[in-house]
């Protein structure tokens, strides 16, 4: 493979850049990087074969300026562009905006990012396939009767939402039936007073949820294939934090089934390229689509690791010649994976973002370790992008082994000079509930406060450690530090 | 003079110097290595793998131990930068826009107030006072680029 693509524009920045740049490098295809001016010391720009400055501006005059990238790309005479995750990953106007100039879109079709797009009709598509979807009710007929009648086939407890709303506004929890009419009534002036329209739809309420994901891989004509599941239930307001594959305390035989029921909607819909297939995985062990991300996701190098199948090789073969090149027998899913994400920001000041000059990232002492980042020491890091600085992800045969090497991992990269959720990270590897793979999408906000207490058990060793620093800055200009060793005593050695 | 550890003053009970070692109470420390941004320390014979760097900027040491990190800094206890950054004065707790200005010179506000607000990382962030008074100075009007510690309001402590 490679014969056809010999040069690759990414279009996107830091970490996820860089990682297309590997493969790329490891397949002999030639990269284009593009990049504002704040990002220009990035290791993503100097780690491609090309580069070229997109300015400085807002992003839609820069990373997705369409036009501007394709001018870019038609000038560097790329064969394709991948576009990573976020940004253009899922305009289906760029991917046809670059077939129509001859350029690969390493991607999904537009069909496939409209159908899965749009909440509404990915539901309805998902259900003609006989595929489960999150029982609900989404009609005009908004009588109370009926809607009281359908409240019973769906089953209790549900939701009940503003059809108009979000952010929790007109939407009530109906614990049984002999609540529903009352609670009907007060989501429904809730909803005129906040938008304007009264009109509400049902669903069914999931008690602690799981979010499971399947990865899945299909070549435009109805072949598919899955790399087995992700569990990203560790979230802290819809981001997560922890991923890590496979699943815990789940059976092989309901493994299989999420597995199969992927594999099912991209036969069905003719998907091309690496997607996922979002699920919610309830208490019960029933499951239902949620949605399906038609890109590449952040947290792809766990089945990676897991499946040894490098994902980003597989979408640059299946954009360009709209096939499959592994069958799903070749496909195994060995030990165990996890990713941490490092965040510029501070768990201790409700996780505010922080920037700043990135000093030392720390030590890789397992080699096994993957670190896939977005900086190098002496990188600044600014507030303009993502606060994601880099992902740490380990493989090993056993959960408690790797959950074990990931801490180990993370001690070693303490990311100094900019304040992250790297010993927050720890601090999560070590809850007891953590450890035991008990958890849901609300458990990572239970166990908050816990986890925000600052540790201050080693404060001696600090203090030792700072004295031997002191002492060996000795040449320091800072009077305070002579002041200091002064007042503290002399060294006699 | 005094240690500040993660902003609060640190003094061990006892501890002294000797021979190349520290003594903090019963237990022994001792340099054994230290490189670029890396010391190893033994405790009581045992090595510890400690991180740190030094930020010249603010003279503060960022000292990594055991998956904890903690700035370590050199000062007075009685004038501390974290008596000035409490009560009467706002200020930015990271870089961004200023987004919103809520209140003029003059005006009262009470204690958890919003006074301005700030974008960044596309987020807004409140920005409150933390007592009641009178707004004296207010240093930025929207659209300004404010940087991290940057000092944007100044109260008038109301007189009870």
């Amino acid at each position: 493979m490679g014969e056809k693509v010999k040069k690759i524009l990414i279009a996107n920045r830091a970490e996820i850049a860089s990682r297309v740049i590997r493969t790329c490098d490891k397949l002999g295809i030639e990269t284009v990087s593009i990049f504002t001016e704040v990002d220009s010391e990035l290791p993503f720009v100097k780690d491609a074969t090309y580069s070229q400055c997109l300015g400085s501006g807002e992003v839609s005059e820069t990373y997705i300026n369409k036009n501007l990238i394709l001018e870019i790309a038609q000038k560097h005479k790329v064969d394709g562009i991948h576009p990573g995750y976020g940004f253009l990953s899922e305009n289906s106007e760029f991917g046809q905006l670059l077939e129509k100039n001859g350029i690969t879109f390493i991607g999904p079709r537009a069909k496939n990012i409209l159908l899965m797009g749009d909440k509404l009709e990915s539901k309805k598509f998902v259900q003609s396939l006989k595929l489960p979807t999150v029982p609900g009710y989404n009609e005009d007929n908004q009588d109370a009767e009926h809607l009281k009648k359908q409240a019973l086939k769906i089953g209790f407890p549900l939701l009940i939402k503003a059809s108009a709303g979000g952010g929790g506004k007109g939407m009530k929890i109906v614990e049984k039936e002999s609540e529903f009419l009352e609670r009907l009534s007060s989501a429904k002036s809730e909803a005129l007073k906040f938008f304007g329209n009264d009109r509400v739809i049902l669903e069914k309420y999931l008690i602690n949820p799981r979010h499971i994901e399947i990865q899945v891989l299909g070549d435009g004509k109805g072949n598919a294939v899955h790399l087995f599941e992700r569990e990203c239930s560790i979230q802290r307001r819809y981001q997560k934090v922890i991923e890590e594959a496979p699943a815990s305390n789940i059976s092989q035989d309901l493994r299989m089934q999420m597995c199969e029921m992927a594999v099912s909607l991209a036969k069905g819909m003719k998907y091309r390229g690496a997607g996922t297939v979002e699920l919610i995985l309830a208490e019960s062990g029933e499951f239902y689509f949620l949605e399906m991300n038609t890109r590449l996701q952040v947290e792809h190098a766990i089945t990676e690791m897991i499946t040894g199948v490098d994902l980003v090789q597989e979408q640059i073969f299946i954009a360009q010649n709209n096939m499959l090149n592994i069958t799903q027998n070749e496909i195994h899913s060995i030990g165990h994976a996890i990713e941490c994400r490092i965040y510029a920001e501070d768990p201790f000041n409700n996780f505010l973002p922080q920037a700043g000059d990135l000093e030392f990232i720390g030590k890789l002492k397992d080699p096994t370790v993957r670190l896939d980042t977005s900086y190098v020491n002496g990188n600044t890091v600014s507030t303009n992008y993502d606060p994601m600085m880099a992902k740490v992800i380990t493989h090993d045969r056993t959960r408690d082994k790797n959950i074990l090497k990931m801490s180990e991992a993370l001690i070693h990269l303490p990311f100094l000079g900019v304040q992250t959720n790297r010993d927050f990270l720890i601090k999560v590897l070590a809850y007891p509930k953590f450890m035991k793979g008990e958890y849901h999408t609300h458990s990572l906000e239970a166990w908050m406060d816990e986890l925000c207490i600052k540790t201050d058990d080693s404060l001696s060793d600090i203090f030792a450690a700072f004295n031997f620093l002191v002492k060996k800055r000795k040449k320091s200009r800072d009077s305070i530090e002579d002041a200091w060793m002064r007042s503290s005593g002399q060294w006699l050695g | 003079m005094d240690i500040f550890i993660n902003k609060e003053v640190f003094s061990p009970e006892s501890f002294s110097k000797k021979n190349e070692e520290i003594l903090i109470g019963e237990d022994v420390y001792k340099l054994v290595r230290k490189s670029d941004h890396e010391l190893i320390v033994s405790k009581n014979g045992k090595n510890l793998s400690v991180y740190y760097c030094y930020n010249s900027k603010n003279s503060q040491y960022l000292i990594s131990l055991g998956g904890n990190v903690y700035s370590v800094k050199l000062g007075e206890g009685s004038h501390s930068e974290l008596s000035a950054a409490s009560s009467n004065v706002i200020i930015s707790p990271m870089p961004g826009k200023i987004f919103k200005v809520l209140k003029n010179i003059g005006d009262k506000v009470s204690k958890g107030e919003t006074v301005l607000i700030l974008e960044a990382m596309k987020m807004e962030h409140s920005l409150k006072a933390s007592l009641d008074g009178t707004i004296k100075t207010l240093k930025g009007s929207v659209g300004d680029q404010v940087s991290a510690d940057q000092l944007l309001v100044e109260l008038e402590e109301s007189k009870t």
